[in-house]
């Protein structure tokens, strides 16, 4: 996994680019999507409640990892979305957080692993699929890439100021 | 929406998180020897590739090896005096690096993936390949100082567009009734 500001900059830069097609992803949303990218690392409430107490209560095994899954951040995301007014709002802040999990995901797949291949089985889990080779690009504490992310967030950002100066003229 | 409504989908949906965590637990879906079988037939896989992430415990520059545990250990009390916890087993695997290339130096506390066969009855790992995660308490600061700061963006950014309804138990757009 990255740290989250590379993934608050990412998402930030994502969201920017799709507002440019869809209408209904004004700025407000594209908040809510740098929110969900936030949701997959949620899994670190290992740090607060250890999955060994759960594991002590419940009598059976436990990983706090099934957050860090494809399925978990949809049900993240359709926890997030409740949090919201009416069926637009609810459907529009699903899509939005579930879309900044995603970018997460997709952010964090190239990472380095010493068998060469990425974690995808970790994203699917309980299902089994293959681990594709990881191009290896970073480990978290890469100094540069939370850099890129930023050059990469600034550089749509202007875009998106230029657009909107051009919309206005 | 009502919000008895909400509280309640809210709830389900904890409930199905909570059950995929239990799930995921379940399942071995990795394609490496777990340490559980690894511990209980140590001579078995002797010859077997792993794929593992440890800290590292002592570095013996001369040899080019690392020492990382083997280990499990579970809860077995919380009372008033805390949480206890017990070693079902814990083993020293030295992690020979002698023919690999190792992503950047190695100390003690770095935290590594490894990638090996085992020999030895399971008792060393000869290294293919080493990635070092975290180098060292550094690169943590960094990982969570950044990450912190991250947070602390998405919110103030959330919060600039959204507000609380207290009443209505949901989010609601600033700058409307």
């Amino acid at each position: 996994m990255s740290e989250w500001l590379t993934h608050v900059f990412i998402a930030y830069a994502g969201f920017t680019i799709f507002s440019w097609k869809v209408d209904w992803l004004t700025d407000r949303w594209i908040a809510v999507g740098v929110i969900g990218s936030a949701l997959p690392d949620l899994s670190r409430i290992e740090l607060l409640v250890s999955h060994d107490i759960v594991e002590y209560l419940a009598g059976i095994d436990f990983t706090w990892a099934g957050i860090h899954t494809l399925i978990g951040v949809i049900l993240l995301s359709a926890i997030g979305a409740l949090c919201f007014g009416d069926s637009t709002a609810q459907y529009r802040a699903f899509v939005s957080l579930f879309g900044g999990a995603v970018s997460h995901l997709v952010v964090d797949l190239p990472q380095r692993y010493a068998d060469g291949r990425m974690i995808l089985d970790t994203y699917l889990s309980p299902i089994p699929v293959p681990r594709p080779p990881t191009p290896g690009w970073y480990v978290t504490p890469d100094r540069w890439v939370v850099g890129v992310a930023f050059v990469v967030a600034l550089f749509v950002f202007g875009i998106d100021r230029y657009r909107g100066r051009a919309v206005a003229h | 929406m009502q919000v008895t409504h909400r509280v309640l989908g809210i709830a389900v949906l904890v409930v199905l998180l909570i059950g995929l965590n239990f799930a995921v637990a379940a399942v071995d879906y990795r394609s490496y020897p777990d340490k559980e079988a690894i511990h209980s037939d140590p001579a078995g896989f002797d010859g077997e590739q792993v794929f593992i992430f440890k800290k590292v415990e002592t570095v013996n520059r001369p040899s080019s090896q690392v020492v990382v545990l083997r280990k499990e250990d579970r809860v077995v009390d919380i009372g008033s005096d805390g949480i206890t916890k017990q070693f079902d087993y814990r083993e020293e695997v030295i992690v020979d690096i002698s023919d690999t290339t190792v992503s950047s130096t190695i100390g003690e506390d770095s935290q590594i993936q490894v990638y090996g066969q085992l020999r030895d009855e399971s008792s060393v790992i000869d290294a293919d390949r080493v990635v070092v995660d975290y180098q060292d308490s550094a690169d943590y600061t960094y990982m969570y100082g950044t990450s912190i700061l991250g947070l602390l963006v998405a919110v103030v950014y959330f919060f600039s567009h959204w507000r609380i309804n207290l009443r209505a138990g949901c989010f609601e757009p600033r700058g409307e009734q």
